[in-house]
């Protein structure tokens, strides 16, 4: 398991004022009293607006960048003190098309960095092939990178990020400008090392789709400190996102208004009746979902319902609000 | 480590090939055969083939054409060892694969040393289509002894790695590679005895020349093709040598060390 306490990082920058004049330096905190856990089988997700200390987060876990303050551990051996053991067990995937060598092909590269993680000869050409054919580059493993596509250099990224087959896998923007078919792959493979394999694996994205689809617990960050963390529709309940009912009737009578008014008041939602394109559209919005309540008060009122449209919170509102609050 | 020395190698020479197939060579052999050029011209045309008894006994009388192309092509030799080690940390940043190399558990020393052997592969071919060409222009090296030969192109390994590690970390905290190997190189033509004895330099830039081990390597290159001494016969050198050669490996680890961590905050910051 990977758990941090307290997990600090302040950078010292220096800005230049001119050739003669000396340079101020400026502390930026990018991560702040960070406690985070990964466990082996879970998928945790890691988010927050640009600039919140995802990134930096990422590369203290991984052993590249020495925190301020704080410790880590990964399955009990002490990150800060020891990085070269636990860079054995972390690999990290970044979205771009960096971090790969583009004068040498795919295979060439995959060797290059299982020799850097010491990987045994066999297996290695084993995990090769079985990369490549995972990342769809089987036609093209004996191409120079630098003629690939932007897609397909990231699918060598994804490949390299699991070659030393890592028991922690960091995963920044993973399927950032991937087409859907491989990003859709991908993320079912991300949930089978979950799931079936037994890794730990934090995520960090702009896609609240994936969060949603993979994320057992989402930790939201902002200014480099940790403000709400849970279950994804844990999140949603906190940030008391409520739901919309959105109903379109020919005409609305007062009386049936007054109906539709006071089931509002009853559920403390809030209510607004106004003029549709063929009729009349009747928005209510509460914590709970009041469709059933309004339908049955308008039957009971002889009207006909036209429309119904129920509109469920989103995580990504939910997110948006908690870090606006936070 | 092996392991990780061997890739390191082997993605250098496949790197080389296909971003240079043969213009870095050229390139490099071509800069040689100049400085054989210029110094046989110096020689034929402005000493007239004459050399005064100063150079004389500083060199134990040694032919002169033999002297600078000796010069030459070790000096061709020992920045392309050092440039390409060296600089080697720095490419990654170019590249963008600097966080990759860092995120990975291999030996530091493994990936210098990885480097070093594909360069070294290099430069030795260099140093000897060099010399191939001052013997076509006249140079007359005596003895030729392989055992010797080797020797010293064994112990300039070691010295010319420990200098690429120093100016490693220099490039790493300064962020720069021009200035910091140029400096390098201009001052080691200068001050090591590449065209002439460094007893022609004052006596107060003397002790600067004996700082840098390639002053030492040369000096015994010279002594065992020009005449003919064993290794052995100069333990004077030897001390000079690895002393040195210990003293920059030493400070250029662990200023790599400490300018690595420096850059990672500046660049990461």
């Amino acid at each position: 398991m990977i758990q941090s306490d307290n997990l600090c990082k302040v950078y010292t920058v220096k800005e230049k004022k001119g050739f003669f004049r000396p340079a101020s330096v400026k502390k930026v905190v990018a991560a702040q009293d960070l406690s985070l856990r990964i466990e082996p089988g879970h998928i945790v997700g890691l988010l927050g607006v640009n600039g919140a200390g995802k990134t930096t987060t990422i590369r203290m876990l991984a052993g590249i960048l020495a925190p301020t303050s704080g410790t880590f551990t990964i399955d009990d051996i002490d990150g800060v003190r020891h990085p070269k053991e636990i860079k054995k067990k972390v690999n990290v995937i970044t979205g771009g098309e960096r971090n790969i060598y583009w004068r040498l092909t795919a295979r060439e590269n995959l060797e290059y960095f299982g020799a850097l993680y010491s990987v045994p000869k066999a297996e290695l050409k084993e995990r090769i092939g079985r990369l490549i054919d995972l990342v769809g580059l089987a036609d093209s493993a004996d191409i120079p990178v630098e003629k690939y596509s932007k897609g397909m250099k990231q699918r060598l990224q994804i490949a390299r990020g699991l070659i030393n087959d890592p028991k922690y896998l960091f995963l920044d923007e993973p399927t950032l400008g991937l087409d859907i078919a491989i990003a859709k792959e991908l993320r079912a493979y991300i949930r089978d090392l979950a799931r079936e394999h037994d890794r730990g694996i934090l995520l960090t994205t702009h896609y609240i789709t994936e969060v949603e689809e993979l994320c057992d617990r989402v930790y939201l960050i902002n200014k480099g400190r940790v403000i709400k963390t849970g279950a994804p529709h844990e999140l949603i309940q906190l940030a008391q996102m409520g739901v919309g009912v959105c109903i379109h009737v020919d005409a609305l009578p007062d009386a049936a208004a007054g109906n539709i008014k006071a089931l509002a008041a009853r559920y403390d939602a809030s209510v607004e009746i106004g003029r549709a394109e063929h009729g009349v559209s009747i928005l209510i919005h509460g914590a709970e979902n009041l469709s059933t309540y309004c339908m049955k008060s308008l039957t009971d009122d002889g009207l006909l319902v036209k429309k119904l449209e129920i509109t469920e919170p989103k995580l990504e509102d939910a997110l948006m609000k908690l870090t606006m609050e936070g | 480590m092996f392991r990780v020395l061997l890739a390191t190698a082997k993605r250098n020479f496949i790197v080389s090939r296909r971003a240079y197939p043969w213009s870095l060579f050229v390139g490099r052999v071509i800069t040689g055969a100049y400085t054989v050029l210029i110094s046989l011209f110096l020689y034929v045309y402005l000493f007239q083939g004459q050399t005064n008894t100063l150079f004389d006994t500083y060199t134990d009388n040694a032919d002169y054409l033999a002297f600078a192309i000796l010069g030459a092509a070790f000096f061709t030799f020992a920045i392309a060892s050092i440039m390409n080690v060296s600089r080697t940390m720095m490419v990654e940043v170019w590249e963008g694969t600097l966080e990759t190399l860092l995120l990975s558990p291999s030996s530091r020393l493994g990936y210098m040393l990885g480097s070093l052997l594909e360069q070294i592969s290099r430069a030795t071919l260099e140093l000897a289509v060099i010399l191939l060409f001052g013997w076509i222009a006249g140079a007359r090296f005596p003895y030729l002894d392989p055992v010797q030969i080797l020797s010293v192109w064994g112990i300039s390994i070691f010295a010319l790695f420990s200098m690429s590690i120093t100016l490693a970390a220099l490039m790493l905290s300064t962020r720069d590679t021009y200035i910091s190997q140029n400096t390098l190189f201009i001052l080691m033509s200068l001050l090591c005895g590449v065209t002439f004895p460094i007893q022609y330099l004052p006596a107060w830039v003397q002790p600067l020349s004996h700082a840098v081990p390639f002053t030492a390597v040369l000096d015994l290159f010279r002594k065992v093709i020009l005449q003919g001494h064993t290794v052995g016969q100069h333990p004077e050198l030897l001390i000079e040598i690895f002393a040195l050669s210990v003293a920059y490996l030493a400070l250029g680890f662990w200023w790599l060390h400490r300018s690595e961590r420096k850059f990672l905050q500046k660049i990461f910051g």
